[in-house]
């Protein structure tokens, strides 16, 4: 199918290209990289300088190689929040997509496909969540352009019955049947992209865009509308990125990272859009795409050099948009469009588990850094995320090697700090003052872009009052910083083993992801994940203590965060202190002040589901096999559904009718997931095992199915899911 | 409502029959049978239809005999709402029950011979799931893509790599030995 077919042409008079022509983004580009080189520049020969006493030992020269590529990466966060200050203060930016957007725009809109891609994920959520969007489309009379598909990889049988179940009744609720489908995939082969491509290759081309969901995201219908909107108007766009907002987060790490997201991101997110323009990138949900070039073109290529023939990149998100952006499209940063929100990980160590699979996505994209007709900016995002953790390894070895050189300065070499020469000898001020000059520059530019967003809430009265006031403002930005500060050792620690194992070729898991914050953190959990960053933070600080005291002192905050790594990570993953915080008014962010309607709701939707009673201890563990065995309506629908794909499959071979006796005779727990996941996949025997267990003498059953035959009537009157009846 | 009739089975223990009777309801409240008055006339029914019948000659338990003989009424009425064979009709007939809210909606119709409003029969013949609109399909597949310097330079190294997992550990080895070698050496200078 040709991108044409699809396109509305006719909607080119105010697009977005008129705005910023290829000149333009050129000298945006060579403004912002100038200044981005400068500042690396100037920092470079202060090190230089620092090091060259008379020439550079082995070890100087390794800790100046790693200080060049750090120090770019440093200067390019700052000069990025710097552009995007500069375009706040001035009160926004002429080449934004959301510029194009109609007032009273009420052109007829193509039917639109939602797409929520999940794996295990927390049903009540994923459905609560689009119940609310359903419902917000629905109030502004455009809940008929919107197609919901719940794209399930879901292996866990519980989960799977969960959402057919949830599926069904949110239906019925919302009268969405033929709005709202659900698709459980058989083999989740290349996971969540895999799981993308086959919606697009069965209904991809029923529709002109998709919009792309996580379990946990939740967008307003005004947003949904207007990203449509956004591409009819667009017709060269071919991905639109939003910039979700965190919501919902009730621990101590969760609101500290909605705090500065909020806080601190529009400045990134407005810097971003000033150089990269319509050469965006696409983080792999709260988009929209245009699904005829997607189909034709971001096909995701194999990886080279992996055991399996078919390996696909993990993180398909990056690749998806520079294969976007080399078919002519454009992939354009929405960052000021309200009503996109997103859950974020609830505890350091829940972050760190999505941070290894992520590292492993972006370390795969150095296979494509070289690739033919893929546009520089696309290899700037690859290797941006590539650096994003290996940058860790490097500041780890930096500190190492830095630590390792002061040893040698203090103890072996003939030569001290004060042996003046350049810019020490100019200035008169000798090497160890100019080093304290670097690290005071260093600092003021990781520092700046939170000044600078600091100054953008403190000035604008409204923003002020939606982040508590001035002294909340004031004190939420001194708590982050004290906890990031104490964070960022042991993320780097984090990172670099990372990078290292993945490198050795460990295997990295596909797990489902904690997004809730109902006791995430214990303390077995504090100790397995953080021993090593303490062991490292002990021996680390005795080892730099024995070298000098002034070096343990200037690297103590490092020290501080890997020792109290385990009780820091549990404080962290607490409900408690964040509620505390939240009592007086910390951490708190305009999302929490003047709460969204849709944010709203769903919280108490979701309030409302945890408060019923759960099912009783014993069944817990099985409750969705349970169900569609015992369930007689249940039953129906999973094996419904079964019918329609799997319509000609016969009587169960010898295989399944073992399983079958096992089940009855010694219940679910005598099978293993994938078993249980065999008998869930056969229409006959699903049939037939629910006739069994009701016909069968409890002499001929487990007990469990009798207890299981007795309990499961005693609170249910409607088919509601499994923990949250 | 029809008034509860007395129930004598002339065969089976009063135990056999209590038994069967909490079966029974177990099922009929698994189908959502809410109503205590419909669920007891619908048990006794049942059960009715099991005494009626001679005693069992090969042992089957009561309770057996009581569930397959509330099973049968209710392929009976699915059959004959569905207007489909018993067969085919069962899991639609179930499936058609919960889509249309027929329990909540007609408490007291539900394996009733008579008496089934129409729109609940029009609604549970109509009603059917659908995993997904009619199928479009498309042909996705990866465009060709010269993947440069890397895979010349890296891919064959990378491949032996990962599936060799001795080859692995040594390099690892070598690796922490000769840091530790350095660090050796240069402390010592």
């Amino acid at each position: 199918m040709s991108a044409d077919s699809t396109t509305n042409t006719t909607a080119t008079a105010t697009n977005v290209t008129a705005l910023i022509d290829g000149r333009r983004l050129t000298q945006r580009r060579i403004v912002f990289f100038s200044i981005m080189l400068l500042l690396a520049t100037v920092a470079t020969w202060i090190m230089a300088d620092i090091l060259w006493r008379g020439g550079l030992t082995r070890t100087e020269l390794f800790v100046f190689t790693l200080f060049v590529p750090l120090f770019l990466l440093v200067s390019f966060g700052f000069t990025q929040a710097l552009a995007g200050f500069w375009m706040l203060w001035r009160g926004g930016d002429a080449v934004n997509i959301t510029r194009t957007l109609k007032e009273n725009d009420d052109a007829p809109l193509p039917v639109t496909a939602i797409a929520i891609p999940i794996y295990n994920e927390d049903v009540s959520q994923v459905y609560e969540g689009l119940r609310i969007m359903f419902r917000s489309l629905e109030a502004l009379g455009k809940a008929d352009r919107f197609d919901f598909f719940i794209l399930s990889d879901s292996n866990d049988p519980n989960k799977w019955i969960e959402e057919e179940v949830s599926w069904v009744e949110l239906c019925k609720q919302v009268k969405g049947f033929g709005r709202i489908f659900y698709r459980h995939r058989q083999i989740p082969i290349n996971r969540k992209s895999g799981n993308i491509s086959d919606f697009c290759r069965r209904w991809g081309s029923r529709y002109r865009y998709m919009v792309i969901l996580d379990a946990d995201s939740l967008m307003s219908g005004k947003a949904l509308v207007s990203l449509v909107r956004l591409m009819e108007t667009n017709p060269r766009a071919g991905i639109i990125q939003t910039a979700p907002e965190l919501i919902r987060s009730k621990t101590l790490y969760g609101r500290l990272l909605q705090f500065a997201s909020t806080l601190y991101g529009p400045v990134f997110l407005a810097g971003m859009n000033f150089w990269q323009g319509n050469e965006g990138n696409y983080w792999g949900h709260n988009a929209i795409i245009r699904l005829a070039p997607f189909i034709e073109h971001c096909a995701l290529p194999d990886i080279p050099g992996q055991p399996s023939a078919t390996a696909k990149f993990m993180s398909h998100d990056y690749v998806e948009a520079a294969l976007m952006l080399r078919s002519g499209y454009e992939v354009w940063l929405a960052y000021d469009l309200p009503g996109s929100y997103e859950g974020g990980p609830p505890s350091l160590i829940e972050n760190a588990r999505r941070d290894r699979r992520w590292c492993k996505g972006n370390l795969q994209h150095a296979w494509l850094l070289f690739a033919k007709g893929i546009k520089h900016t696309s290899r700037l995002h690859l290797m941006l995320g590539i650096f994003s953790y290996v940058s860790s390894l490097l500041w780890f070895l930096l500190l190492t090697a830095g630590s390792y050189q002061c040893y040698q300065e203090w103890y072996i070499l003939p030569r001290g700090y004060d042996y003046d020469v350049g810019l020490s000898r100019l200035l008169d001020i000798g090497g160890a003052r100019l080093a304290l000059a670097l690290f005071l520059f260093t600092m003021s530019l990781l520092l700046a872009p939170k000044f600078f967003s600091w100054l953008l809430a403190a000035r604008d009265a409204q923003r002020r009052r939606r982040f508590g006031g001035m002294f909340r403002l004031c004190s939420g930005c001194l708590i982050e910083q004290i906890f990031s500060m104490l964070v960022a050792p042991v993320q780097m620690l984090f990172h670099s083993f990372f990078v290292v194992a993945i490198w050795l070729g460990l295997k990295v898991g596909w797990g489902a992801q904690k997004r809730d914050a109902s006791g995430v953190v214990d303390w077995g959990d504090a100790i397995r994940m953080h021993a090593l960053h303490m062991f490292a933070g002990v021996i680390g600080g005795t080892i730099a203590h024995q070298i000098h005291p002034t070096l343990f002192w200037w690297m103590s905050p490092v020290f501080a965060g890997l020792v109290l790594a385990i009780p820091f990570s549990m404080l962290l993953g607490q409900t408690e202190p964040a509620l505390a915080l939240a009592r007086v008014g910390l951490l708190t962010t305009p999302q929490e002040i003047g709460v969204p309607a849709e944010v709203a709701q769903l919280e108490r939707n979701l309030s409302a589901i945890r408060e019923r009673i759960p099912p009783p201890e014993r069944l817990r563990s099985d409750y969705g096999f349970m169900q569609v065995l015992l369930d007689p309506l249940v039953n129906s629908v999973h094996v419904s559904l079964l019918r329609q794909r799997h319509k000609h499959r016969g009587e169960p071979g010898e295989y399944f009718r073992a399983l079958e006796e096992r089940v009855l005779r010694d219940g679910p727990s005598a099978l293993n997931r994938r078993e249980k996941t065999a008998l869930l996949l056969h229409p006959v025997s699903m049939s037939r095992l629910h006739q069994k267990i009701w016909l069968l003498p409890d002499s001929q059953l487990s007990p469990w199915w009798t207890m299981a035959m007795r309990q499961y009537n005693i609170l249910t009157s409607q088919p509601e899911t499994a923990l949250y009846r | 409502m029809d008034a509860l009739t007395p129930f004598v089975p002339v065969w089976g223990a009063p135990e056999e029959w209590n038994q069967a009777y909490e079966k029974v309801e177990n099922y009929l409240r698994a189908f959502r049978v809410e109503s205590r008055l419909h669920r007891a006339r619908l048990i006794q029914m049942a059960l009715q239809r099991v005494a009626d019948r001679p005693p069992p000659t090969d042992g089957t338990p009561l309770t057996t005999l009581a569930v397959r003989e509330v099973q049968a009424m209710m392929q009976e009425w699915f059959a004959r709402i569905m207007q489909e064979p018993q067969n085919v009709s069962d899991v639609q007939g179930r499936l058609g029950l919960l889509l249309c809210d027929g329990q909540t909606r007609w408490p007291y119709c539900f394996l009733e011979p008579d008496r089934i409003p129409e729109e609940m029969v029009a609604k549970m013949q109509k009603a059917m799931l659908r995993a997904g609109p009619d199928l479009q399909v498309s042909n996705m597949v990866p465009r060709e893509i010269d993947l440069g310097l890397m895979p010349e330079f890296f891919g064959d190294a990378l491949e032996t790599f990962q599936k060799q997992p001795v080859i692995r550990a040594v390099i690892l080895w070598t690796l922490l030995l000769g840091l530790l070698g350095f660090l050796f050496w240069h402390t010592r200078r």
